[in-house]
């Protein structure tokens, strides 16, 4: 997400409808980036989305002056998150966008496969991805998704979350350290 | 040799090391932390790789053709407010704020249950609904903060947590909100003013406080409002003054 605007300039604009429009053309990949990577469906994700830029079009007025608009939209988009998840928990508990599929099949995926066998592969890959983000917790895939995927500095991670820096970096530590012990069955252990 | 721990590795991919040079240093050195480095960093190409779907670049003018019919439901309201506010200098707001919010509570049309002198009785159906406006994006703001508060600080981080964001909305919303609140009072609404008087309780427990708050401090602003069920209120009451709003737009339709 760009972090060249200062929020004030950016939502003052963004108060007549046309400079909304832009504001949310402009941030909508990166906000479903991050509603993905938290509630690990595409559906949710999309919903996410939208409350995400309804929230922010509703209290635009009360969001003058801020640091950074992406840093803020990237906020209120982790709250939406969040409170998808909590009401996902009560509502359908149990609702799991991947099934849970064992780790049989622990071959690197080589460039030379055959395109079939390299499809199905993917496919387990991506099943073992979704098991392994399930362990982490919705803070945990918050933190890694803004960090790994938008290139947040750890610092802008820590406002987005509402945390120290320090818990931040140890949250991402967290993260990455549970993905890649899910992952070690097809890219390896650790040395 | 002292090996590299993995969270020396990790900040090393993501460039944030302070002693990048010696890490690196280490690295042309250590066959072992090498490998792990590869590991690591063949993990996170594979997430780059499966973890995302793909969204097309107009993914965000198909978010805009979605969200827009929503945007224009609540422009109106937003308009309003956000008006007062931008061009508005404080004073003004709040003094204007008051005339209206006590005009529209004493003439009794918040509630239908007094009495109804018929004098400018148009103007003021019109200052009411732009009071009950106002009070609803009040509310819906508060309510945005007090999500914000529900999930400041999860997972127990240990750490003081960074509240001079939230600290400022509070102090946005308090002038506002002892307006109301007044208003409310003397219109003998007590049950609007009760609520909006824990409203103001927590805002101010928030506006007063420290810019960052420990876990406990926390902790205590938390359970203040879900012990109070201060969220579910102010959601319940926004939609009653939404509800309202509509019905008085309708008849404003025909006696307007």
């Amino acid at each position: 997400m760009q972090q060249d605007e200062g929020a004030a300039a950016v939502l003052a604009s963004a108060r007549d409808e046309e400079s909304f429009r832009a504001l949310v053309e402009r941030h909508s990949r990166a906000i479903f980036r991050v509603a993905f990577g938290m509630t690990r469906n595409e559906q949710d994700a999309e919903d996410v989305v939208q409350e995400t830029f309804m929230r922010a079009y509703r209290a635009m007025a009360q969001f003058e002056n801020r640091a950074d608009v992406g840093t803020w939209l990237y906020r209120i988009g982790v709250n939406c998150a969040l409170d998808y998840l909590q009401s996902r928990h009560r509502h359908a508990a149990g609702r799991e966008p991947i099934d849970s599929v064992a780790t049989r099949d622990s071959r690197a995926l080589r460039a030379t496969d055959p395109l079939p066998d390299r499809i199905v592969f993917g496919s387990e890959i991506q099943k073992q991805i979704a098991r392994s983000l399930g362990e982490l917790t919705p803070r945990e895939r918050a933190a890694f998704v803004l960090r790994h995927f938008e290139g947040c500095a750890i610092e802008e991670v820590a406002q987005i979350l509402n945390v120290r820096a320090d818990a931040a970096k140890h949250t991402i530590f967290r993260a990455v350290k549970k993905l890649r012990k899910a992952l070690a069955p097809v890219v390896g252990p650790t040395v | 040799m002292k090996h590299l721990t993995e969270e020396q590795l990790i900040l090393y991919e993501y460039d944030e090391p302070a002693d990048r040079t010696a890490v690196e240093a280490h690295l042309a050195a250590c066959e072992r932390c090498r490998a792990a480095k590869g590991v690591l960093e063949s993990a996170l190409k594979t997430l780059d790789r499966f973890m995302m779907p793909d969204r097309q670049e107009d993914y965000g003018a198909q978010v805009w053709r979605r969200l827009a019919p929503c945007l224009d439901e609540i422009a109106p309201r937003q308009a309003t407010a956000g008006a007062l506010r931008l061009h508005w200098p404080r004073w003004a707001l709040v003094a204007a704020a008051g005339v209206l919010a006590a005009l529209a509570f004493l003439a009794g049309r918040f509630w239908p249950v007094q009495t109804r002198p018929a004098p400018q009785a148009i103007s003021e159906q019109a200052r009411n609904r732009v009071l009950m406006a106002a009070v609803a994006d009040h509310f819906e703001h508060a309510e945005i903060l007090l999500t914000m508060l529900k999930h400041a600080g999860r997972e127990g981080d240990g750490g003081k947590i960074d509240f001079s964001f939230e600290r400022q909305l509070a102090e946005d919303l308090l002038a506002g909100n002892a307006l109301y609140e007044e208003s409310a009072v003397h219109a003998g609404q007590a049950g609007l003013a009760s609520v909006l008087d824990e409203l103001g309780r927590a805002l101010l427990t928030v506006a007063n406080g420290p810019r960052t708050l420990s876990p406990a401090q926390l902790s205590e602003v938390r359970d203040q409002i879900q012990h109070e069920g201060l969220l579910f209120k102010v959601q319940v009451l926004e939609s009653r003054l939404r509800e309202s709003v509509e019905a008085r737009n309708a008849a404003g339709e025909i006696t307007d």
